[in-house]
C-alpha cells in the first residue's frame, strides 16, 4: 500500500511534454533537430563507415564494402 | 486503496476536461475577455467565421487570399471574417501578413489564451459560428475544397 503512494506521483512526474497544435512551430525550430550540425555528423558517419567497412549500417543502402 | 484509485480517476477527468475543445452546436468564447489585440469587428447577428492561424503554417498563408475572396463575397450578407493569429512574438505575425494585406479583420492572440480557450486541433483551424454565437462547423486544415465546403454552409447559415 505505501510503495502505491510512493509510485502514484511518478505517472504525473514524466518528462512528457504536451505540444498544442498552435506551439508545433517550436518543434521546426532548429534547436529541435537532433542532428546539430549536419556536416559534421556527415563527415564523422562518412568516417565510420570507411573504417568499419559498414555502409548501410546508418540509414543509408549499400553493400558494406565502405569504398565510396 | 479505493480512496488512493478515486484521486487518481479524479485527476485522469480533470486533465481530459482541460483539453476540451469547443465543438458544433457550443457557445463560441469571446475573444474580448482573452487579452486579444487588434481590432475586432461588430459580430453581433452576423455570421462569423474564425481562422486561428500560426506564421510557421504554409496552408495558413495559402488560405488567405481565398478567405479574402469569400470575405468580400459575403459581407454585403452579413459575413465576418475573422483571422486570429496565435504567435507568441508580436514579429513573426508581422512578418506572415506583410506580402499577405488581407481586408478582413486581425486579431492576435499573443498571450494564447484565445487559442487555449478554443482548442482548435491544428493549424489552420476555421470556425464558422452562426448568428447565435453558436458553432455551426469547424474545418481543420485548408486545401482545395475547404472553400466549396465553407461557401455551401455560410449561404446556409445568412438565410
Amino acid at each position: 500500500m505505501k510503495i502505491l503512494f510512493l509510485l502514484t506521483p511518478l505517472l504525473f512526474l514524466t518528462s512528457c511534454a504536451r505540444v498544442s497544435p498552435w506551439e508545433r512551430g517550436n518543434l521546426a525550430k532548429k534547436v529541435m533537430a537532433p542532428d546539430q550540425d549536419p556536416l559534421g555528423d556527415a563527415m564523422a558517419d562518412h568516417i565510420y563507415f570507411s573504417r568499419e567497412a559498414s555502409l548501410g549500417g546508418n540509414g543509408v543502402g549499400g553493400g558494406g564494402c565502405g569504398c565510396n | 486503496m479505493k480512496t488512493l484509485i478515486q484521486i487518481i480517476m479524479f485527476g485522469l477527468a480533470l486533465s481530459a476536461g482541460a483539453h476540451a475543445q469547443v465543438a458544433p452546436g457550443a457557445a463560441f468564447p469571446s475573444p474580448a475577455s482573452s487579452g486579444v489585440t487588434g481590432t475586432m469587428p461588430a459580430t453581433k447577428g452576423k455570421v462569423v467565421l474564425y481562422d486561428f492561424w500560426a506564421s510557421w503554417c504554409l496552408p495558413c498563408r495559402k488560405s488567405f487570399p481565398e478567405y479574402d475572396k469569400l470575405y468580400q463575397k459575403y459581407k454585403g450578407k452579413g459575413l465576418v471574417v475573422i483571422a486570429v493569429g496565435t504567435d507568441k512574438k508580436p514579429a513573426d505575425s508581422a512578418k506572415f501578413l506583410k506580402g499577405l494585406k488581407p481586408t478582413f479583420p486581425v486579431i492576435f492572440d499573443h498571450s494564447q489564451k484565445f487559442v487555449a480557450k478554443v482548442r482548435p486541433s491544428g493549424m489552420p483551424t476555421a470556425y464558422l459560428v452562426g448568428k447565435d454565437g453558436r458553432v455551426i462547423h469547424v474545418h481543420k486544415g485548408f486545401d482545395s475544397k475547404t472553400i466549396k465546403d465553407l461557401e455551401k454552409r455560410i449561404e446556409a447559415a445568412l438565410k
